[in-house]
């Protein structure tokens, strides 16, 4: 009876076993290593392709032109170049934005929330002055003029002479 | 093009070992000139020949290793994982020789020649100065080579030609491609099969390319 090592490789197995010999299955490595007509084979294709190799380099020219490679150029004027503009350019906006940010947070802010608190001081100290003057007078200065409390003194010696006391007129007229 | 220029004149160098290659990487990403040379020097071959094997043009792949070393040079700075230099090299190449693939595109759209209308007189010129027949070889190869990988999709293209011609890993065409290993594989197994299956290629190696 024949085994899977006694069968020789096919046509796509020798290929595979060109390409990469870590392709064939164990027992298919062993067959190779037994096998002197399968050997044969791997052997004729891979000296085919070595050859076709061999022949290419061989019938292509040499180089005749030296590689020429560019000047390099000093640090001073290419430290600037590349990825180097592009670094320093976001650096700056960052501290620009950096800068924008603090301004905004620690200098302009604390003067105008300064200025705020002390507009409402004001605010709160005339509220308070009008408050007071309400619960002197509550009404306003305009019935306060019609309510004659500014004419009172005045009213007082015009009823006098409008009005006499009782008990004075009641004096004079009794001897008569 | 990039203003003062300067020659490397550093010699040819067999492919270095791994820990020189991050050795001189780190030391091209600090700043130093002349380890990235070094670099130059032990890549150049390889990414002339990617490029060539993609273009068929000489002149055309002279001047794209220029340009994807230029672009190297100015982006080893940002490289992160040093041990990978050589598949992020040929991820530049890639990228750059689709550019010039669709520029092509472009300009041929408007009816302009374009490089590759200027490249066949000065190819053929070049040609002509030594070695008929190895020219006639070459040319001969890579017209088979070209009718074949145009019976491939593009993506089992990319993989059969970074694997068997620029000789990377799987792992590196993975990094490369961006894709996984497992899909790598399955590109390059319809590849090969393809090539098995082609007569003018095995006619082509039958008949002494090797």
């Amino acid at each position: 009876m024949r085994t899977y090592a006694d069968k020789h490789l096919t046509e796509d197995r020798i290929i595979r076993a060109v390409i990469d010999e870590a392709q064939l299955l164990r027992h298919e490595k062993e067959h190779l290593v037994q096998c002197l007509v399968c050997r044969d084979e791997k052997t004729r294709l891979e000296q085919d392709l070595t050859a076709l190799g061999d022949a290419a380099s061989r019938l292509a020219p040499r180089p005749r032109r030296a590689v020429v490679l560019p000047e390099t150029k000093g640090k001073s004027p290419g430290w600037l170049t590349g990825h180097h503009s592009w670094a320093l350019a976001s650096v700056v906006c960052t501290v620009l934005v950096l800068f924008f940010l603090g301004w905004n947070f620690f200098v302009r802010l604390p003067q105008s929330r300064l200025a705020s608190v002390e507009e409402e001081i004001q605010k709160d100290g005339q509220f308070m002055a009008e408050i007071n003057d309400l619960v002197e007078n509550p009404l306003p200065q305009v019935y306060r003029d019609i309510s004659g409390d500014g004419y009172a003194e005045m009213d007082e010696d015009l009823m006098d002479f409008l009005v006499p006391e009782v008990e004075e007129h009641a004096g004079e007229s009794s001897p008569a | 093009m990039q203003g003062k220029t300067q020659k490397t004149n550093w010699p040819d160098e067999e492919a270095g070992s791994t820990s020189q290659i991050v050795d001189l990487v780190n030391r091209a990403r600090n700043g130093d000139r002349t380890a990235f040379g070094h670099l130059v020097a032990l890549f150049h071959g390889d990414i002339f020949r990617m490029v060539y094997f993609r273009t068929r043009s000489e002149i055309d792949a002279e001047d794209l290793t220029q340009d994807i070393f230029i672009q190297a040079f100015k982006g080893v700075k940002r490289l992160k994982e040093t041990d990978r230099f050589r598949s992020w090299l040929f991820s530049i190449a890639v990228n750059r020789v689709r550019d010039f693939y669709r520029k092509r595109r472009f300009l041929s759209f408007f009816g302009e020649p374009g490089e590759a209308g200027k490249f066949g007189i000065a190819q053929s010129e070049r040609e002509t100065e030594a070695q008929p027949l190895k020219n006639m070889e070459r040319r001969d190869f890579w017209n088979h080579v070209g009718a074949f990988l145009k019976q491939l999709s593009r993506h089992e293209k990319e993989v059969f030609v970074m694997r068997f011609m620029d000789q990377l890993s799987l792992r590196e065409i993975a990094e490369v491609l961006g894709k996984g290993e497992s899909t790598v594989k399955t590109h390059l197994y319809r590849a090969v099969k393809k090539f098995r299956r082609e007569p003018r290629m095995q006619a082509l190696i039958g008949g002494g390319i090797k």
